[in-house]
Order: C-alpha cells, then sequence, then structure tokens
C-alpha cells in the first residue's frame, strides 16, 4: 500500500498568504492617501491668494462712488473739487490695475465668461487715464463722457462680481466634496486595514486553539503509550513468570526421570531391560532438550535476555563442545576435526555458555546430517571478531531450503525432522543468540557438497580467564567417586531430587547431610559445619534465599560456608540472588550436569586435587574447613596389593563388624561420663581407621581420645562420631563391591 | 490753512524744542510738508488739533526697514520701504489695544498693538525706491514681514494688508 507524500505546503499559501497580501496592498493604499493628502496639502498653500472676488467687488464699489461724485460736482468743477475728483481717480485707476495685473488663478479663469469681462474693464484703464489727466479743463460734455465710461465700467464689474461670487462656491463646494471624498477613501482603507487585522487576530486565535488542542493531544496519546508501555512490561513479566514456574514444574519431574534412569543405568541389567533403560535414558533426554529448546526460546523472544559478561577461553570452549557433540553422536563413522588459527587469543569476554550452547547446535547439526562424512569446525580471528565456521560434506541444503533453515521448527526438509529427530529450534535460537551478541550468523551456500554454517561475534580480549566452571570433557556419564570427600549440607524439598543427588554424592565420597527444607537446613547449619552447602530455592516453610540469607548472617564459619544453588529455575540465578541479598559461590540448574555439579562442588569447597598416595589426616592443623575424607582409597589399595584381593575382602569386612562395635562402645563410654573407657575406645577407633583407610573418622577419633586424656571437653559430638563410623562402614561397604564388580580396574591406581 | 503763529512765539518755541529731547512730554514737530497720516485716538504726543500728523520727511526720519517680499498684489517680487509700525507708536506715545487702519476707500482693518508692536510691520511709502503713489496703492501700505515668516503669507494677513492709508485710530 502505497501512501502518497504530499509536498510540504509553504507558509504562505492558503488562508493565510491571502490575509498577508489584502493588508499589504491596504498599507499601500493607506500611503498612497497619505501622500495625495500632502500634496494636496501644497496645492493648499500654492492656491493662497488675494480674493478676487473681493477685488472685483471693491473695484465696483469705487466706480460706483465716483459716478454719484461725479454728479454731486456739477458743472464747473472747483480746484478742489478737481483735487478730490482725481484723488479718487486715482483710487479707481489702482483698482482697475489690480485687475488687470493681481494674480487671480482659480476664480477668474475658471469661469467662463470672466476673461471678457476683464478685458473689458482693462480696455477703459488709458481712457479713464485720459480723462482724468484733463479734468482740470474738462467741459460738461467731457463730464457727461466720463460719466457715461464710468456707468459702462460699473455694468461689467458688476456681472464680474457676481460670476465670480459663484464661481468661488462653486470652487468651494468642489473643495469640500474632494475633501470628503479623500476622507471617505481614507475611512475605507482605514476599516479594510482594521478588518484584515482582525482576520489575522481570527486565525492566530485558531492557530493557538490548535496548538493547545494539538498540546492536549499529545499528552492524551502519551499518556496512552505510557498506559500501554505498562500493559507490555506486566505482560511481559506475566510471561516470566509463566516461564519460571513451568520451567520449574517441567523440569523437576524431569530431573527425577533422567537421574533415577542414570541410576538405574548403573545397575547391570540383561535384556531386554538395558535397551528399555536406553529408550527411556535417550527419551528423557529428547524430552528434556526440548523442553529446554522451547523455554529457551520463549526466554529469547523476550525484549532484554540477560547475557553473561566474563572471560572464557575460547579453545577450551570450542574443544569440549566438541566432545560433548561427539558423545551425543550415534554413528561412529563420522570424523569431527578441528582447527583453531593462532592469533585467537587466548581469553575472551563473552558468554561462555551461550557460546558454547551455539557451537553444540552447529556441530550436532552437522553430525547429525553428515553422519559418514567429516565435519572440520574452524575458528579464527580477526578484527576482533571471532569466526568459527562449522563445513560439513553432508546431505547439503538447497537455497529454498536455506530460506526456512531459520525459522523456528522447520529442519529444511520435513522428512529429515523424522529421519534425524531434534527440535527444529535450534537453528534459531542460535541466531537469536549470535544477533543478540552483536554478531552474525548465516550460512555459506556456494559449496559444491555439504553446508558450512558459520558465525562471527564481535569480542574483548579478556586480561584473564580467573576460575572457570566449565566441565571436563566427559568421561562416563557419572564420574567416580570424588578426590576429596567433603561435608556437604543439601537442602531439597522434593523427596525424588534429594534421594538422587545425595545418592551421588556418596557415590563421589561425600558425607551429606540432608534437609528438607530452608529451615532445616539454617538448624544444621547452626549445629554443624560443612565444606558446602547445596542449596534448592523454592522450598517450604523456608525457602532458599531466606535460609541463604539466614546462614550467612550467622557468626562463625558456618556464613563462610560456600552455597551452591541447585535450582530448576531458568530465571537467572545470579540476579535472584543478588535481588535476595546473599552471594552463591555457583549455580547448578536442574537436571543436574553431574560434571558441572562435581567440579562446581570443588571449585566452591577450594580443594585442590590431591596428588595420590597422600594421607591428608596426618596434617596436623586440621581445622573445620580442612576435614579428611572418609575413605582414603590409596591406603586400601595399598592394602589390595599386600595381602591381595581374597585378603582384603574378608578384612574389611572384619573390620565393618568391628566399626560398629567400636563405635558403640565410645558412644557409650561418652554417655558414661567415663573419660578413661572413652579415651581408650577412641584410641582403638583411632587406629583401626587409620589402618583400614578411614582418615575422617580416625582424625575425629584422635581429637576425641586426645580431649579425653586430656579431661578437655570433646570438640566432635559423639553422635557425629557414631554417625560417621556410620558412613565410614558404608563406604568400606560400598568399596568393597566395587571392587568386587571392576576388578582389574582398580589397580589402575 | 492754519492762522500764523506769530513770530516771536515761534522763536521761543522752536528755541525751547532745540534744548529738549524730542521725545517724552515734548509735542511732536509740526508738519511741514502735505500730511499723508493722521494718528489720533489714546496717543500723548501730538501736534496739533489733538491728533498727531505725519508728512513724509517725519514718516522717513523715524526707524524703518525695506521689506524684499513676494506679495499677491504684484507679479513680480519687490522690496517695500518705509517706517516700522512699533517706531511710529513709540513716537506717537500710543498706549491703545488696537490700531484702526482706515483707507482712503473708506476700508478699515484692525492690527492689535502687540501684533504692531513685536512684528516688524512696516507702513511703506517707497516701492523699490520710488515713492508710492496713490495709483501705487500709496501713499502708505501696511506691509508684514512676510521675507521674516513666511506664515504670514496668507488670507487673514491680507486683509490687514491695509493700503492707500489715511489715517490710524488707536483705540
Amino acid at each position: 500500500m502505497k501512501t502518497t507524500k504530499q509536498a510540504p505546503t509553504p507558509w504562505w499559501s492558503g488562508p493565510v498568504g491571502a490575509l498577508l497580501l489584502c493588508s499589504a496592498l491596504l498599507m499601500c493604499a493607506v500611503v498612497t492617501i497619505f501622500v495625495l493628502l500632502i500634496d494636496r496639502q501644497r496645492d493648499i498653500r500654492d492656491s493662497i491668494r488675494e480674493d478676487s472676488l473681493w477685488a472685483a467687488y471693491q473695484l465696483d464699489r469705487e466706480a460706483g462712488r465716483l459716478r454719484l461724485l461725479l454728479t454731486d460736482v456739477g458743472p464747473v468743477p472747483t480746484a478742489e473739487q478737481v483735487d478730490m475728483l482725481r484723488l479718487r481717480g486715482d483710487i479707481l485707476l489702482s483698482r482697475m490695475d489690480y485687475i488687470s495685473t493681481g494674480e487671480f488663478p482659480d476664480t477668474f479663469q475658471s469661469c467662463d465668461q470672466c476673461p471678457a469681462l476683464l478685458a473689458a474693464v482693462t480696455s477703459e484703464i488709458p481712457h479713464v487715464e485720459q480723462a482724468f489727466a484733463d479734468l482740470h479743463q474738462a467741459s460738461e460734455d467731457d463730464l457727461a463722457a466720463l460719466n457715461t465710461l464710468l456707468a459702462g465700467i460699473n455694468r461689467s464689474t458688476a456681472e464680474l462680481v457676481v460670476l465670480a461670487n459663484a464661481v468661488r462656491t462653486e470652487l468651494l463646494v468642489q473643495d469640500r466634496a474632494e475633501i470628503a471624498s479623500l476622507r471617505t477613501t481614507l475611512a475605507a482603507a482605514v476599516m479594510a486595514l482594521a478588518a484584515a487585522m482582525a482576520g489575522i487576530i481570527a486565525m492566530l486565535v485558531r492557530q493557538l486553539a490548535a496548538n493547545a488542542r494539538a498540546r492536549a493531544g499529545l499528552s492524551a496519546l502519551s499518556e496512552d503509550l505510557r498506559t500501554a508501555a505498562r500493559k507490555a512490561e506486566a505482560a511481559n513479566e506475566a510471561k516470566s513468570r509463566f516461564l519460571a514456574v513451568v520451567s520449574h514444574e517441567l523440569r523437576t519431574p524431569l530431573t527425577a526421570i533422567l537421574g533415577m534412569a542414570d541410576l538405574l543405568g548403573q545397575a547391570s541389567l540383561h535384556a531386554p531391560h538395558d535397551r528399555h533403560l536406553s529408550i527411556l535414558s535417550h527419551s528423557g533426554r529428547r524430552l528434556l532438550a526440548l523442553v529446554n529448546d522451547i523455554l529457551d526460546y520463549s526466554r529469547l523472544q523476550a525484549p532484554d535476555p540477560r547475557l553473561m559478561h566474563t572471560p572464557f577461553e575460547p579453545r577450551r570452549l570450542v574443544a569440549s563442545a566438541l566432545e560433548e557433540a561427539r558423545a551425543g553422536q550415534t554413528s561412529d563413522s563420522a570424523r569431527l576435526l578441528l582447527e583453531v588459527s593462532p592469533d585467537v587469543p587466548m581469553a575472551l569476554m563473552g558468554d561462555p555458555d551461550r557460546l558454547r550452547q551455539v557451537l553444540l547446535n552447529l556441530v550436532a547439526n552437522a553430525l547429525k546430517f553428515a553422519a559418514d562424512g567429516t565435519t572440520i569446525v574452524r575458528m579464527s580471528w580477526r578484527g576482533s571478531n571471532l569466526t568459527v565456521r562449522v563445513e560439513d560434506d553432508g546431505c547439503g541444503i538447497s537455497p529454498q531450503e536455506a530460506e526456512r533453515l531459520f525459522e523456528p521448527f522447520s529442519q529444511g526438509d520435513n522428512s529429515a525432522t523424522r529421519q534425524f529427530g531434534g527440535t527444529g529450534l535450534g537453528l534459531s535460537i542460535s541466531r537469536r543468540l549470535v544477533v543478540l551478541m552483536g554478531g552474525t550468523l548465516d550460512i555459506d551456500l556456494d559449496r559444491d557438497n555439504g553446508a558450512c554454517f558459520w558465525f562471527t561475534v564481535p569480542l574483548k580480549i579478556a586480561a584473564s580467564t580467573g576460575a572457570s566452571a566449565l566441565p571436563e570433557p566427559l568421561g562416563h556419564p557419572l564420574p567416580g567417586p570424588a578426590r576429596q570427600p567433603l561435608r556437604i549440607l543439601l537442602a531439597e524439598d522434593n523427596d525424588s531430587t534429594r534421594l538422587l543427588v545425595t545418592t551421588v554424592l556418596r557415590q563421589w565420597g561425600h558425607d551429606v547431610t540432608e534437609a528438607t527444607n530452608g529451615a532445616e537446613a539454617l538448624d544444621l547449619a547452626q549445629k554443624q559445619t560443612f565444606h558446602v552447602i547445596l542449596m534448592d530455592l523454592q522450598m517450604p516453610v523456608m525457602d532458599g534465599s531466606e535460609a541463604i540469607r539466614r546462614i550467612q548472617a550467622l557468626d562463625g564459619a558456618a556464613a563462610r560456608t560456600p552455597v551452591i544453588l541447585l535450582t530448576a529455575d531458568l530465571l537467572s540465578p545470579e540476579g535472584l540472588a543478588a535481588g535476595h541479598g546473599v552471594t552463591v559461590q555457583a549455580t547448578v540448574s536442574k537436571p543436574v550436569d553431574w560434571n558441572l555439579l562435581r567440579e562446581t562442588i570443588s571449585a566452591a569447597a577450594g580443594t585442590a586435587p590431591l596428588p595420590h598416595g597422600t594421607m591428608p589426616a596426618a596434617s596436623p592443623q586440621a581445622g573445620p574447613c580442612e576435614v579428611a575424607p572418609i575413605l582414603d582409597q590409596a591406603a586400601l589399595r595399598k592394602l589390595i596389593g599386600a595381602f591381595g584381593d581374597d585378603v582384603t575382602h574378608r578384612l574389611l569386612t572384619s573390620v565393618i563388624d568391628r566399626l560398629a562395635t567400636v563405635s558403640a562402645s565410645v558412644t557409650a563410654a561418652a554417655a558414661d561420663g567415663d573419660q578413661e573407657a572413652l579415651s581408650r575406645a577412641a584410641h582403638s577407633l583411632k587406629g583401626m581407621c587409620l589402618q583400614f583407610g578411614l582418615p575422617r573418622l580416625a582424625d575425629m577419633a584422635r581429637q576425641v581420645q586426645e580431649a579425653a586424656a586430656d579431661g578437655d571437653p570433646i570438640p566432635v559430638p559423639i553422635d557425629t562420631l557414631a554417625s560417621e563410623a556410620v558412613q565410614g562402614g558404608k563406604a568400606l561397604a560400598d568399596f568393597l563391591d566395587h571392587m568386587t564388580a571392576v576388578p582389574a580396574a582398580q589397580t589402575a591406581g | 490753512m492754519r492762522p500764523r503763529v506769530p513770530f516771536p512765539i515761534l522763536m521761543i518755541a522752536l528755541a525751547w524744542l532745540s534744548f529738549t529731547p524730542a521725545h517724552a512730554e515734548s509735542p511732536l514737530p509740526p508738519p511741514e510738508g502735505t500730511v499723508i497720516l493722521t494718528i489720533s485716538g489714546a496717543i500723548e504726543h501730538t501736534n496739533g488739533q489733538g491728533v498727531a500728523r505725519f508728512d513724509r520727511a517725519m514718516l522717513d526720519a523715524l526707524p524703518g526697514r525695506k521689506a524684499d517680499v513676494e506679495t499677491p498684489w504684484l507679479k513680480e517680487r519687490a522690496v517695500f520701504e518705509g517706517p516700522l509700525t512699533a517706531a511710529l507708536l513709540d513716537a506717537v506715545g500710543a498706549h491703545g489695544s488696537r490700531l484702526r487702519i482706515e483707507a482712503l476707500n473708506d476700508y478699515v482693518a484692525y492690527i492689535p498693538i502687540d501684533e504692531a508692536r513685536s512684528l516688524d510691520i512696516i507702513l511703506a511709502n517707497r516701492l523699490n525706491g520710488e515713492p508710492l503713489s496713490v495709483r501705487d496703492r500709496g501713499p502708505l501700505f501696511v506691509i508684514y514681514p512676510f521675507d521674516q515668516d513666511p506664515s504670514l503669507y496668507n488670507e487673514a494677513v491680507f486683509s490687514r494688508s491695509v493700503w492707500q492709508i489715511r489715517a490710524i485710530v488707536v483705540e
């Protein structure tokens, strides 16, 4: 759908433009009128003249007066009368001169008859002059002629006066009309200007109103957006919580299923049960993979899935990923080769778990689809980007298939899904992860056979790796006994899970104390000391984080005990822990990766791998954190070496029996308060333990013996000693069983 | 025609006149030539019959000025010359509020004494150096100082610019 983009209208078009134009025109008009008015002023100044009507009137009057005087004079005037007449004649002549020479532009020029009349008057001037010059010798007839002359002049002047008056009034009216019209024009112009101004003001008001409306609209919109954002956030939170709950719920039974399957795997099963177990285990793992993938995918859809940022070693990472992939492959004929470029740095900063996940996905895919061929993994480094290419020579991928590959739940060819299994989410998740890291994941199609998946991520070089909790290359699904037995407090509410973990831990030779909730864990932590605490998070009565907080608030060594979280929650446990104000050493998610758990426990306890042959019980400073292991395998093997299997077997069997007895006597002596008896019993116990590879029990017995001998209070609770003895017996029994099952392997030492 | 004054009295009067200042309480000298202007009314100094009569010579003796002006009565620019009205008023000791100026044809106009004293109005009796004849609107013509103040050039002033002056009455 194309939307036509309108060219922005210029600001001067439309109603505003029209009004501006009007105002401009009106301003021009007003200016013009002003100019006209000023011009008129000048005209008026120029038109200041002597009044022509008055001049005409005076002339007329003078002529009449002179005629009157002439008649009074009589036929023969006296000298005096002649002088007077001459004076009056001069006056008349002066008036006549004035009429002819003065400037009378408007009045006399605008009347048609006036010029003729004027001419008539002025033409008589010389006659009048002559007449008055000869006055002293004028006869009666001359006087009569003068009178007639004057009468003629009078008639002209009378008419002149009337005409002048008429013209004058006309001019007056004209002037007034001109001014009136000018005033009207000006008034009209001013009105129009006012109208234009009013129009502009109206437009302004409208604009302001529109602005106010727009502002209101904007604020309403922003309010709506805020609400929408809040709703989205709430929805997201709800989804996250849902995921957490779902993940926990789904994974908990899966943990049990897989764990039990693993345990069953320890027993030797006959056909067809072994095959049944294999299918059970396989299906369980597939289900787990599916659940993980789905939950992972959902989590990655969130706007801000958190990635870790820790140092890791890329070589170790890729090697371990490859090991795991190789272990998971079904066919033995596939070849997997690794080529790491020398300029790849030793340590990088990133999210090793996620990188491993991507690697595993790509390599597993390659192995799956190129089961009979060779898969080469190349890791290289250029321009602070880490690039990994996974090339296989398998069935290859067509360009159309490649399009759909990265979409969820597709594996190129639907038939492949059925053939090879898998969730179809792997590539989609991998790509999303790589993109989150700021990189690219894609497929190289221009190859003759097979496919090449590659990804490249920008990473920073890390200063050092520090302690990494990476699992070692896989050996057996369940590793053998731990290097150094530890006292472990396990808090887990789920019975099956607890049983499982305890069993495994005990298999590793650790001493496990169980708690079913946080309150019990806290209680036990107060009473006893442990090397490591394994804490589940969601438990009744008191949950894991609360328990950890309380334990870490205790005085003494309990607070310093490292805590490992065992949780099925997919939410970032670091975040959870930090949010509750506790520090955990590490987190192992359920279902438990036993290798990971083992390494994590070792790392948490800070126990370095003991070299073979060392007798840790000989250490004099055996503090609470440096407790000797339960079983000294080396010593026992020495026994075997010395006495052979059968004899050792019998010996150990009797030891187990006697252990119970001696332990009972120790308990009795302690109960009686008989220090001496206690000392002797403990001594006896100690000797036996030292002899038969129970260093921890031996150490405990020694402490009890020394304390009893000196009369000091017993540092080790007798119950603990008793249970320790039981543990020791069990360990020996286990050892015996183990010895019987794989006799040849034990000599490997 | 006046009665002839006896010679001795005339001698005494002339002698008295020659030894006293011309202004203040002394009466004006009588005119010798033709009287062209008669000033009457509220005046201090007279020279016969309760009025002050002036001939051309007496007027010429008064301080005056030349006004080179454009007038509506003549086509060209002209130089009018004559005594200042202020000087005339001082000469007669006028103490009224206005002057009633009468012309030979009985035309009358009024000039306020303040205006007569404050502006350099002259009673012109010469035009371009020549004495002003009656036909030329003489013998005396009120000429306002248009050259000094162009705003005087209007019809109201024209109507006060009396020509062919016969007499002035100080009211």
